[in-house]
C-alpha cells in the first residue's frame, strides 16, 4: 500500500494502533476476536435454517422432525445472538474507558511538552480534533477494530460459503466479486472527490458554527449591539449556507451514483443467480430446498465481498487518523530534555544570568525578534524593561524562563551553557506574572498555589500584598471557606468571577506565593488602579528582595524602583541605565518618558501658576 | 469556553423539561391546545421555510413502506412456482428479472427522495441555527448574560434531528411510514389467517381455530411492546445518569479547555509545576464520569440483552407457526417467505407507529423550548420614538438618579446616579478597580436599563427611543472589545460591503496604517488563524487600534473609550489621545482610564466611588477638592515629575 508522504505506512500505523490498543486492554482486542466467530456461525445458521425448513415441509416430514430442527437450529441462532448481543453492548463499556485513557495521555504529554510546542494558533485545533476523535467520535476504538473484525468475519465466512456452493458452478461467484471490484473503484473515486474537497466544506461548517456561536456570546454582544452587527452577520451566515448546500448536494449525488452503481452490480449477479438457480430446479438438479439454500449462500457471499471492502476503506481511514495523531504526539514529543542534567541551585543563592549574543527567530519567521543581545543580569539585581509595542520584551522574558532556546548565541547561567540543564528545573527557579494570564476553572487556592502546598498563613498574606484580601473576605461571607471557592462559570454552580483588575491582582498574588530566586513580572499592572498601582510599587522592594527581577510596564513610573532600566528596540537593548542616566541622556528613554509624563507636568506647570500649584506632585 | 459532550444530549434534554416546567406558569402548559397550537406552528414554519420538505416526506415514507414488499411478495412467488411440479421457466425467468429490475430501481427511487430529503433538512437545521444565533444577536445584553438562557441557545442547536422542529419531519415519516405499511400488512394477515390447515386431527384444529390466530397476534403485540419498554427504559435511565455525569465531564472539558485552547496559560502552568495538579484534576474528573456512566452501560446492556433473546424467540414463533400452517398444507412452501417476511414487517410497523407517536408526544417539550425562546421579550423592543437629526446635532444626556445592579448581586454597582452631559463636552469618569465605570457607561449605551431612576436623551426617557437608532449614537471601544475572525476590512466596517479608502483612513487614524501595509491581503486579510493558515494573529495592542479603526469608521456622534489604550506604549497611547481628540472636536465623548493624563482632554471629571459620584469637576477643581481624584493623581504624578 502506498506511503503515506512524510509519515508511516498503512500496515505500520495499524499495526502500531492495535499494539497500543492491545497494550491498553486485552479484553477489548479478544471481545473483537470472539465476535468474529460468532458473526460467522451467525451468518451461516441463518443460510441453513430456512433451507431447513423448506425441505423438511416439501418432504411432509413429522411435526416432530420439524419442531426438532427449530429448537437446535433457530435455538442455537437465538444463543448466538445473545452472545454477539452481549459482545456488542460489552464492546462501548470498555472503549469508553480506553478513549479516556486515551484523551488523558494527549492531555498529560500537551501538559509536560516544551512549551514552544504548543505555542501555535493551530495547537488548540489539532488537540481538540483529537480529543474529539477519542471521546465523542470513537472513531479510533471502535471503527478501527470492528473495521479489523468485520474484514476477519467476511475473510472466513468467504472461504466457508465457497466450500458449501462446491458441486455448483463458481462463475456466479467470480460475477460477485467482479462486481464487488467494480463498486470499490467507483467507490474510491467518490472517495477522492470527498477528500480533495473535504476541507472546503469543512471550513464553511467551522464559519458556520463560529457565527452562530462565537458571535452571539455575552462577551462578543456589547459589540454586536453597537455596530448593531445581526443583519450582516446574518447575511454572512447565509452566504457560507449557501456555498455548503452546493457541497452538500454535490456529495449526496455522489453517494447515489455509488449506491446507483453498487445496484446495477448487484441487479447483474442476483438477475444471474436467479436464472442460473431457476434453471437448475426446472432441469431437476436442485429442489426447493436447495435453491433456497443456495440463494441464501450467495447473497451471504456478496454481503462478505461488500464487508470486506468497507472493512478495507475504513481501516484506510484508520490508518490517516492513526497517523494525524502520531504526527501529533511526534511534535509533541519534540526536544522534550529527556537526557538534560537537572539544575539545583543552593537554598537562598541567585544565580548569575548572562545572555552571549542571544539572536531568536521565531520558527517560520524571515526576521529575528530578537538580535544580537548582550546582557549580564547581576544576582539580586531589580531590573525593569521598557520599549515600544513590539520590540521584543515579551520574548526576551520568554528566553530568559526558557521556554525557548536562543537560535544563536548563548545563556548563562553562573558561567555555564543553560542548554545543559533541562528546561523543567530552570523554571523551578522562577516565578512571575505574564501578560495573558487567564483564571483556571479551579478553587481560589488552586488558583493561587497551582499545587504547591504553601501554608494558609502564607497564602492569606500574599492575598493581602496583593490587595485582595479584603475582596476575598467579602466574597467569602457568602460562602462557606474563602480559599475553596471556585472559578469557572459554567464548570461549577456557584462559581465567582473576578474583574480585570481582581484577575491581574490574583496573578501578583501566585507569584508571590512561590518564593523562587527569580521574578518576572510581563505588565502587571495595566488594569490596576493608580492608588494599587502606585502601593504596589512601594512594596516592590520588598517583594524583590533578595532576588533578580525583571519588570515589564508601559507605565514608565516602574523604572524608579529598579536598579537597572534597558529600553529594548528592534530586539536589542538601545539604552541602558538608571533613570535619571537615561533621562540625562536625551535618548529614546527620555522622549518616552516625556510623551508620558507631558501631560501629568504640564498640569502641574497650570497649577503653578494658578493657586494651588505647590500641593500637587512631589 | 466551548462545550464538547455529545453524548450528553440528553441530559441538556431533561434539564432542558424540567427548567421549563418549573419557570413557566402552570396555567400555561396545562393547557392541551397550547402544545397543538404550538404543533401547527411548527408545521407552518417548517413548509415555509422549506416548502418541499413535507412533500418530499410523505413520498418518501410511503416508497420506503411499499419497497420491501417487492421482494418479499416476488420472491415467495418464485419459490412457490418452483415447488409446483407445473413449473414454467420462462414464466420463473420473468418473475426473476421482475423482481431485479423492480428492486433496481425501486431502491434508486428511494434513494434519491432520502438523499433529497436529508439536503432539504440539513438547510432547514442550518437556517434554525440561524434563526438561533439571531435571536442571541439580537436580545438584550442583560438576557445574553443569563447562563439559563445561554444554556437553552446550545441545548436547541445541539438537538439537531432528533429532537424539536426539525425532529417533527422525521416523525411525521416514521408514524406515516408505519400506517402505509400497516394497511398493506393486514391484507396479508387477512389472508394468513383465512388459510386453512387440511386435517382434523387436534394440531390441525389448533392451528385453524380462531384463538391461534388470536394468540399469536397477542405474542406478536407483547414481544414488541416488550421492546419498546426496553428502550423507554433504557432512555429513562440515561436521563438520569447524564443529569449526574454531565457535571463532571463539563469541568473535564472546561479544564482543558483552559489549559490548551488557551494555550498561552501554559507558560504559568509551567512555571508554577501545575501539570500534576492539573492531570490529577482531570482524572478525577474522568473517572467519576465513567463511574456515572458505567452503570448505565451495564443496565444497558441487560436490557438489550433481555429484549434481544425475546425477539429472537418470537421469530422462532413465527417460523413454527407459519411452517405448520404450510406443513398441513394451508398454502405451498413458497408462502412460508412471504408470511414471515410480513410478520416481520408488521412488528416493524408496530414498533415505528408507538416509537413514532412516543418521540412525536415527548418533542411537546422541545418545540415549545424553542418558541419559547423566540418568543422572549426584548425590553429594547419597546421603544418607538425616532432619534431625528435634530437630535444627533443637539443634544443632551442626563443620567436622573439612576440606581442599578447586576442581577444576583445584592449590593448596587451605581447607586442614585445624576449627571448631565452636552455635545461637545469631553467627559473623563476616573475611579478605583471595580467602582461602577463600565456599569455606567452600559447603561448609557441602553446595553442594561436601570432599576431605579432614568436616563433621558433631551428630556425623552431613553427606553421610549427606537433602540437600534439609538444605538447609532455612539462609537465605542469597550474594555473587552471583540475582534471577530472575518476579513480585517469587514472587522473595521461590521459589514461586508463597504468603502475600502473610509476604512484604510479609520485604520490610519487608529495608528495600525504601518501594519497594514505589510499584510498582503491588505482590508481582504483574514483575521486570526481559526479558518485557514493564512490568517493573521493580532497581538494585543493591534487589535486594540483595529478596535479603535472601527470605532472611527462608524463616525457616530458620540464617542465612548474605556480603557482603549491599556495594551498600548506610552508613544502609541499619546499618538491615539491626540488623534482622538481631534476626531471627537463637534462630537461628545467620554474617557474611562487609569492613566489619569487622559484627563488632560476632558472638561470635566466624573469620580466614581462605590457606585456613586464621589466627586466631578475640572481637574483643577478637583485638585483643590483635595478628596479622591486628588489621591488618584497625586498616587500616578508623583513618579512624573
Amino acid at each position: 500500500m502506498k506511503k503515506q508522504k512524510d509519515g508511516h505506512g498503512t500496515f505500520e500505523n495499524l499495526w502500531y494502533w492495535l499494539k497500543s490498543l492491545y497494550g491498553e486492554s486485552p479484553a477489548y482486542v479478544w471481545l473483537h476476536v470472539a465476535g468474529v466467530a460468532v458473526a460467522v456461525a451467525i451468518s451461516l445458521l441463518g443460510v441453513y435454517m430456512p433451507s431447513v425448513l423448506v425441505a423438511d415441509i416439501t418432504r411432509g416430514d413429522k411435526v416432530e422432525r420439524i419442531l426438532q430442527d427449530l429448537a437446535l437450529l433457530g435455538g442455537g441462532l437465538a444463543l448466538l445472538y445473545l452472545f454477539s448481543c452481549w459482545i456488542e453492548q460489552t464492546k462501548p463499556i470498555l472503549s469508553g474507558r480506553i478513549a479516556h485513557r486515551q484523551a488523558l495521555r494527549l492531555a498529560r504529554l500537551s501538559l509536560d511538552t516544551n512549551y514552544d510546542n504548543i505555542e501555535r494558533a493551530d495547537f488548540p485545533t489539532d488537540f481538540w480534533k483529537l480529543v474529539d476523535r477519542h471521546m465523542w467520535q470513537k472513531e479510533y476504538t471502535a471503527q478501527f477494530l470492528s473495521a479489523f473484525a468485520s474484514s476477519a468475519s467476511a475473510i472466513i465466512g468467504m472461504i466457508l460459503y465457497v466450500g458449501m456452493l462446491s458441486g455448483l458452478s463458481l462463475w456466479i461467484l467470480l460475477l460477485v466479486i467482479g462486481g464487488t471490484a467494480v463498486n470499490y473503484a467507483v467507490g474510491i473515486r467518490c472517495n477522492k472527490w470527498d477528500a480533495a474537497h473535504r476541507d472546503k466544506w469543512l471550513v464553511l461548517d467551522y464559519k458556520m458554527v463560529y457565527l452562530s456561536r462565537s458571535t452571539s456570546t455575552y462577551e462578543a454582544s456589547k459589540d454586536v449591539h453597537i455596530y448593531w452587527m445581526p443583519p450582516w452577520l446574518r447575511k454572512k451566515f447565509d452566504a457560507e449556507l449557501k456555498q455548503r448546500l452546493k457541497y452538500t448536494a454535490r456529495m449526496q449525488a455522489n453517494y447515489f451514483l455509488e449506491s446507483a452503481a453498487g445496484g446495477l452490480t448487484q441487479m447483474i449477479w442476483e438477475g444471474a443467480a436467479y436464472l442460473y438457480l431457476i434453471w437448475l430446479v426446472c432441469e431437476g438438479r436442485l429442489d426447493a430446498a436447495g435453491f433456497v439454500l443456495y440463494f441464501g449462500i450467495i447473497t451471504g457471499f456478496a454481503a462478505w465481498c461488500r464487508s470486506i471492502v468497507s472493512g478495507i476503506r475504513e481501516l484506510h481511514k484508520s490508518a490517516s487518523y492513526v497517523e494525524e495523531e502520531r504526527s501529533f504526539l511526534e511534535k509533541l514529543e519534540k526536544g522534550m530534555s529527556g537526557d538534560r542534567e537537572e539544575l539545583i541551585l543552593q537554598e537562598g543563592h541567585v544565580p548569575e544570568i548572562s545572555f552571549e549574543d542571544v539572536t531568536f527567530r521565531y520558527a517560520g519567521a524571515d526576521e529575528p525578534t530578537i538580535r544580537h543581545l548582550n546582557l549580564t543580569m547581576k544576582p539580586g539585581e531589580n531590573i525593569a524593561l521598557v520599549g515600544l509595542n513590539g520590540a521584543g520584551k515579551t520574548t526576551f522574558v520568554k528566553l530568559l524562563c526558557g521556554f525557548y532556546d536562543p537560535t544563536e548565541g548563548r545563556i548563562l547561567v553562573d558561567g555555564v551553557d543553560r542548554s545543559r540543564y533541562s528546561r523543567e528545573s530552570w523554571l523551578r527557579y522562577f516565578s512571575g506574572v505574564f501578560q495573558d494570564a487567564e483564571l483556571f476553572p479551579l478553587s481560589l487556592r488552586e488558583n493561587l498555589t497551582l499545587g504547591e502546598t504553601v501554608d494558609e498563613e502564607r497564602m492569606q498574606e500574599c492575598l493581602r500584598m496583593a490587595d485582595l484580601e479584603e475582596k476575598v473576605q467579602k466574597m467569602a461571607a457568602k460562602l462557606s471557606d474563602g480559599m475553596d471557592m471556585m472559578f469557572g462559570k459554567g464548570s461549577y454552580e456557584d462559581a465567582v468571577d473576578l474583574s480585570g483588575g481582581e484577575k491581574q491582582k490574583l496573578m501578583l498574588a501566585r507569584a508571590l506565593c512561590k518564593q523562587a530566586p527569580l521574578l518576572v513580572l510581563d505588565e502587571p499592572t495595566a488594569a490596576l488602579d493608580p492608588l494599587v498601582e502606585s502601593e504596589l510599587y512601594e512594596r516592590y522592594r520588598r517583594f524583590s528582595e533578595g532576588k533578580t527581577t525583571v519588570f515589564i510596564s508601559h507605565r514608565l513610573a516602574s523604572t524608579r524602583f529598579c536598579d537597572r532600566i534597558l529600553l529594548m528596540e528592534d530586539g536589542a537593548v538601545a539604552e541602558t541605565g538608571t533613570h535619571e542616566e537615561l533621562l540625562a541622556r536625551e535618548g529614546k528613554y527620555a522622549w518616552m518618558f516625556e510623551v508620558q509624563s507631558r501631560y501629568y507636568q504640564k498640569k502641574e506647570a497650570q497649577k503653578e501658576a494658578g493657586l494651588e500649584g505647590e500641593e500637587v506632585g512631589e | 469556553m466551548r462545550r464538547k459532550n455529545p453524548e450528553n444530549n440528553k441530559t441538556a434534554e431533561i434539564s432542558g423539561n424540567t427548567h421549563n416546567k418549573s419557570k413557566k406558569s402552570k396555567a400555561d402548559t396545562d393547557k392541551k391546545g397550547y402544545s397543538w397550537k404550538n404543533v401547527k406552528r411548527t408545521v407552518l414554519y417548517l413548509a415555509k421555510d422549506s416548502p418541499g420538505v413535507f412533500p418530499v416526506a410523505v413520498l418518501a415514507a410511503a416508497l420506503d413502506a411499499a419497497y420491501p414488499y417487492i421482494g418479499i411478495l416476488l420472491s415467495a412467488s418464485i419459490l412457490t412456482e418452483l415447488s409446483s411440479p407445473e413449473r414454467d421457466m420462462g414464466h420463473l425467468f420473468f418473475l426473476a428479472l421482475l423482481l431485479v429490475g423492480l428492486n433496481f430501481f425501486g431502491r434508486r427511487l428511494l434513494d434519491f427522495t432520502w438523499q433529497l430529503l436529508d439536503v432539504l433538512k440539513y438547510g432547514v437545521l442550518k437556517r434554525i441555527e440561524r434563526a438561533v444565533a439571531e435571536k442571541a444577536w439580537k436580545m438584550d445584553y442583560a438576557m445574553s448574560a443569563d447562563p439559563e438562557i445561554n444554556e437553552t441557545k446550545h441545548r436547541i442547536t445541539r438537538w439537531h434531528y432528533n429532537r424539536g422542529v426539525l425532529a417533527l419531519v422525521g416523525q411525521f415519516t416514521t408514524v406515516f411510514r408505519a400506517l402505509v405499511t400497516l394497511g398493506i400488512s393486514v391484507a396479508l394477515v387477512m389472508e394468513f389467517f383465512g388459510a386453512k390447515a387440511a386435517g382434523e386431527d387436534g394440531l390441525a384444529g389448533f392451528l385453524n381455530h380462531p384463538a391461534a390466530s388470536l394468540l399469536f397476534l397477542a405474542l406478536l403485540v407483547l414481544s414488541i411492546a416488550y421492546g419498546i419498554r426496553c428502550s423507554a427504559k433504557i432512555e429513562k435511565k440515561y436521563l438520569e445518569i447524564n443529569k449526574t455525569a454531565e457535571k463532571p465531564i463539563n469541568q473535564m472539558m472546561n479544564l482543558m479547555d483552559s489549559c490548551f485552547e488557551e494555550y498561552r496559560n501554559g507558560k504559568d502552568i509551567r512555571m508554577f509545576r501545575a501539570g500534576d495538579m492539573i492531570f490529577g484534576r482531570l482524572q478525577d474528573q474522568s473517572r467519576e464520569y465513567l463511574g456515572e456512566m458505567e452503570p448505565g452501560r451495564r443496565y444497558e446492556r441487560r436490557k438489550n440483552c433481555m429484549n434481544e433473546l425475546v425477539s429472537r424467540l418470537f421469530n422462532l414463533l413465527v417460523y413454527l407457526f407459519v411452517g405448520l400452517k404450510a406443513l398441513y398444507g394451508a398454502f405451498g412452501v413458497g408462502s412460508i417467505l412471504k408470511y414471515t417476511g410480513m410478520v416481520t414487517q408488521l412488528g416493524n410497523a408496530i414498533t415505528w407507529l408507538s416509537e413514532g407517536i412516543r418521540d412525536f408526544l415527548q418533542n411537546f417539550e422541545y418545540i415549545k423550548v424553542f418558541f419559547d425562546y423566540l418568543d422572549m421579550p426584548n425590553a429594547t423592543a419597546e421603544g418607538t420614538l425616532p432619534v431625528t437629526q435634530e437630535i444627533r446635532e443637539n443634544y443632551e444626556f442626563e443620567f436622573r438618579n439612576v440606581t442599578f445592579s447586576y442581577p444576583g448581586t445584592e449590593t448596587p454597582s451605581l447607586s442614585g446616579i445624576s449627571c448631565r452631559f452636552r455635545k461637545g463636552e469631553k467627559i473623563a469618569i476616573v475611579g478605583r478597580n471595580g467602582s461602577g465605570k463600565t456599569t455606567f457607561i452600559k447603561l448609557l449605551c441602553r446595553l442594561c436599563d436601570p432599576q431605579e431612576g432614568e436616563i433621558l436623551l433631551n428630556g425623552v426617557d431613553i427606553r421610549k427611543y427606537q433602540y437600534e437608532e439609538y444605538l447609532s449614537f455612539f462609537s465605542t471601544v469597550f474594555q473587552d472589545y471583540q475582534i471577530f475572525a472575518f476579513k480585517l476590512g469587514e472587522n473595521v466596517a461590521a459589514e461586508s460591503d463597504y468603502d475600502p479608502e473610509k476604512v484604510t483612513e479609520a485604520l490610519e487614524n487608529a495608528g495600525f496604517g504601518e501594519r497594514l501595509g505589510t499584510m498582503g491581503d491588505g482590508l481582504d486579510t483574514q483575521l486570526f488563524k481559526r479558518f485557514s493558515e493564512d490568517g493573521v494573529e493580532l497581538s494585543g495592542g493591534e487589535s486594540q487600534k483595529v478596535a479603535i479603526a472601527r470605532c472611527l469608521y462608524k463616525d457616530a456622534p458620540y464617542v465612548v473609550l474605556d480603557e482603549p489604550t491599556a495594551a498600548l506604549d506610552p508613544v502609541a497611547e499619546a499618538d491615539i489621545y491626540q488623534r482622538m481628540n481631534r476626531f471627537t472636536k463637534d462630537k461628545g465623548a467620554i474617557y474611562i482610564s487609569h492613566r489619569l493624563s487622559s484627563c488632560h482632554f476632558c472638561s470635566r471629571i466624573l469620580v466614581f466611588e462605590e457606585g456613586r459620584i464621589a466627586e466631578q469637576g475640572s481637574h483643577e477643581e478637583l485638585l483643590a477638592a483635595g478628596g479622591l481624584y486628588r489621591r488618584l493623581w497625586e498616587a500616578q504624578a508623583q513618579y512624573y515629575a
